[in-house]
Formats: C-alpha cells, sequence, structure tokens
C-alpha cells in the first residue's frame, strides 16, 4: 500500500486488514485520509467496524506484565558489586561513595595536621600534672625540711 | 532518530560504564515489549522469560561496542524474534498455555470465566497461526510498535508485513466466528 494523502474504499479495506480498526497502529502518512474516509462514507465505516471488532476480540488476550523475579534476574549481570549494595544500603541518598570519600579525606588531614596543632601549649593534661607537678611539690617539702636535694 | 532511542543510546553508554540505573531504565522501557513479543510467538510465559532474558544479557554485552546511531528497540526486539525462531524449531519445550494470567477488573466470578475462556480460545488460535503471521501480529497489534520499525525487525518490506498481517487476521476472523459467531457479533 502505497501512502497518499487520499485513499478508496479498497484501498481503506486494505489497510484494515492489515493494521485494524484503531488508526493509531497505522502509518502516520495514511491515518489522516483513512479517518476522513471514514468520516464522510457509510460503507467505510462499516468495514471499519468489523475490524474493530476483530480488535477487541484480540484484546481479551492480553500481553503479560513482567514480573519483579524476571526483572531481578535480568539485572543481575548489571548489578554492582555486593559492597556497593552494602554502601548503598548505608547511605541511601545517592551514590555511597561520597560521604565514605569525605569521610576518609577528613581523616587524613586529621592525621597529616594533628602533630602541628597545639603543640606548644603548657602541659595541663593529668599525666603531666600528677608526673611532674608532683615531683617538683615533693622537692619543695624536701628543701624546707632541709633535706639534701638541690 | 527520534528522541526515545537517542536517549536508549545514551543510556548503553552508561551501562557501559557501570551505571546499573541506566540499566534499569533500559529493562523498564522495552522488557515489557520484549516479553509479550516472546509470548507470543513461543505461547509460553517461562520460556518467554527466558528469551527476554537472554536478549537482554545479550544487550548488555553489546554495551561497549555500542554505536549510538543504532536503535536499542529494533536491535533488542530482532533478538527476542530470532531466539523465539530458534526456540520454535525445538518442538519438545514450547507446549502452549491456554490459560493466561488475566488482569483483574474486579467483575464477578462468572464473567472472570467467560473472560478467561474467550482469551484461552484467542491465545489457542494465535498460536495456531503460522509463525511469521503470530510475529507480524504480536508487533503490530499487542506491542502497537509503528510498521517501519516492525517491518525492519521481521527483516521484510512494509508490504510483505502487511501482506502477513492481513493473512493473519483474516484466518483469526474466520476461526473465531466459525467457533464462536457470537463474537464477531453481526459485523461478519
Amino acid at each position: 500500500m502505497t501512502e497518499d494523502n487520499a485513499i478508496d474504499l479498497t484501498r481503506l479495506g486494505e489497510g484494515l486488514d492489515a493494521y485494524g480498526g484503531d488508526f493509531r497502529r497505522w502509518p502516520q502518512g495514511l491515518r489522516a485520509a483513512a479517518e476522513a474516509l471514514v468520516a464522510r462514507d457509510q460503507a467505510a465505516r462499516r468495514l471499519r467496524e468489523t475490524a474493530l471488532a476483530l480488535d477487541a476480540l484480540l484484546d481479551q488476550a492480553p500481553s503479560p506484565l513482567p514480573s519483579r523475579a524476571l526483572k531481578a534476574r535480568i539485572m543481575r549481570p548489571v548489578a554492582p558489586p555486593l559492597w556497593r549494595q552494602l554502601l548503598a544500603a548505608l547511605w541511601p541518598l545517592g551514590p555511597a561513595w561520597q560521604p565514605a570519600a569525605a569521610l576518609v579525606l577528613l581523616a587524613a588531614i586529621g592525621i597529616a595536621i594533628g602533630p602541628y596543632v597545639g603543640g606548644d601549649e603548657p602541659a595541663t593534661s593529668e599525666i603531666e600534672v600528677l608526673a611532674f607537678g608532683g615531683l617538683q611539690d615533693y622537692a619543695g617539702i624536701l628543701r624546707d625540711d632541709g633535706g639534701d636535694l638541690p | 532518530m527520534d528522541e526515545g532511542a537517542a536517549a536508549d543510546g545514551e543510556l548503553m553508554g552508561r551501562v557501559a560504564a557501570g551505571d546499573d540505573a541506566a540499566a534499569r531504565a533500559l529493562v523498564e522501557r522495552h522488557l515489557p515489549r520484549a516479553l509479550g513479543l516472546a509470548r507470543r510467538m513461543l505461547g509460553n510465559a517461562s520460556h518467554a522469560e527466558d528469551i527476554a532474558q537472554e536478549a537482554f544479557l545479550r544487550l548488555w554485552q553489546q554495551a561497549r561496542s555500542w554505536r549510538p546511531e543504532a536503535r536499542v528497540s529494533t536491535w533488542l526486539y530482532r533478538v527476542v524474534h530470532n531466539l523465539c525462531f530458534d526456540e520454535l524449531k525445538r518442538p519438545a519445550r514450547h507446549a502452549s498455555e491456554l490459560s493466561p494470567d488475566l488482569p483483574d477488573r474486579g467483575e464477578s466470578a462468572a464473567d472472570r470465566r467467560q473472560r478467561a475462556e474467550v482469551s484461552a480460545l484467542v491465545e489457542a488460535e494465535l498460536n495456531a497461526l503460522p509463525e511469521r503471521q503470530r510475529a507480524a501480529l504480536a508487533l503490530v497489534h499487542y506491542e502497537q510498535m509503528a510498521a517501519a520499525e516492525a517491518a525492519e525487525i521481521l527483516g521484510v518490506s512494509i508490504e510483505a508485513l502487511e501482506s502477513l498481517l492481513a493473512r493473519g487476521r483474516r484466518t483469526l476472523r474466520a476461526r473465531l466466528a466459525r467457533l464462536r459467531p457470537d463474537l464477531l457479533g453481526d459485523v461478519e
């Protein structure tokens, strides 16, 4: 069938035989001409009704819908590795590598600059007080008592 | 190339880069038609699922070498069609099912039984058609594919596609009207 602008009853019949009565299934170039003929011709309308009746009957046997199990089977070869799935479960808001990488970066920065931060401040920890403060106090006590420490 | 085909090409590029979300998008877009075509051609739900799975596996294998100008839909459905033909050459494996699952429409039990009966009858007559007529009807009627793409998938001209469709529909009309004249009303 060629795609002319106007079609006659014979050509409409050929199209209905092939594509059925629903013009959405027809080639785009033929639709308007077929609809125009059906709109103005009683015999064309009868031909279309016959085709629509068969369409309705065919639609009684609908296509199957894919199951979740089938989709899972199909996705298995392209599914991410287990560690990425675990990260995604822990971080469902987006790609899990981003927060993980941010944490690793912050930890690295902390380790790198840690030794240079707060090194000149006086020792005030409890251990230092116990270790040195206590000894100095003891030296003072010995001096007061006339002991032989310098 | 239309927008859908271009988007499919982009998704294939992302699949090649390991993006499973892109693969999932392709599955959502093309699996229903691929499965529908296989189901119509084989008449068996379980084997149709195997064919659809195999076709997608082959698609994933093509991801790295995919040419952007290629059309995923045409390629995939042609693979399904060819796999079904190979499957049909093994007669022992493809026993037809005459009671497909029907969607629940909230009707009475009697109406549902009647619908199941008609559905089984139509399925049986579809399965009795020659393979190429069945494939043409599956693509154009059930999967509502454009004639040009359906012809490309089947490897025939549009005129040959129309001939397959017309012969298939005429046979179905004659058989269904003979078996159940009430189904086609007074239009026969």
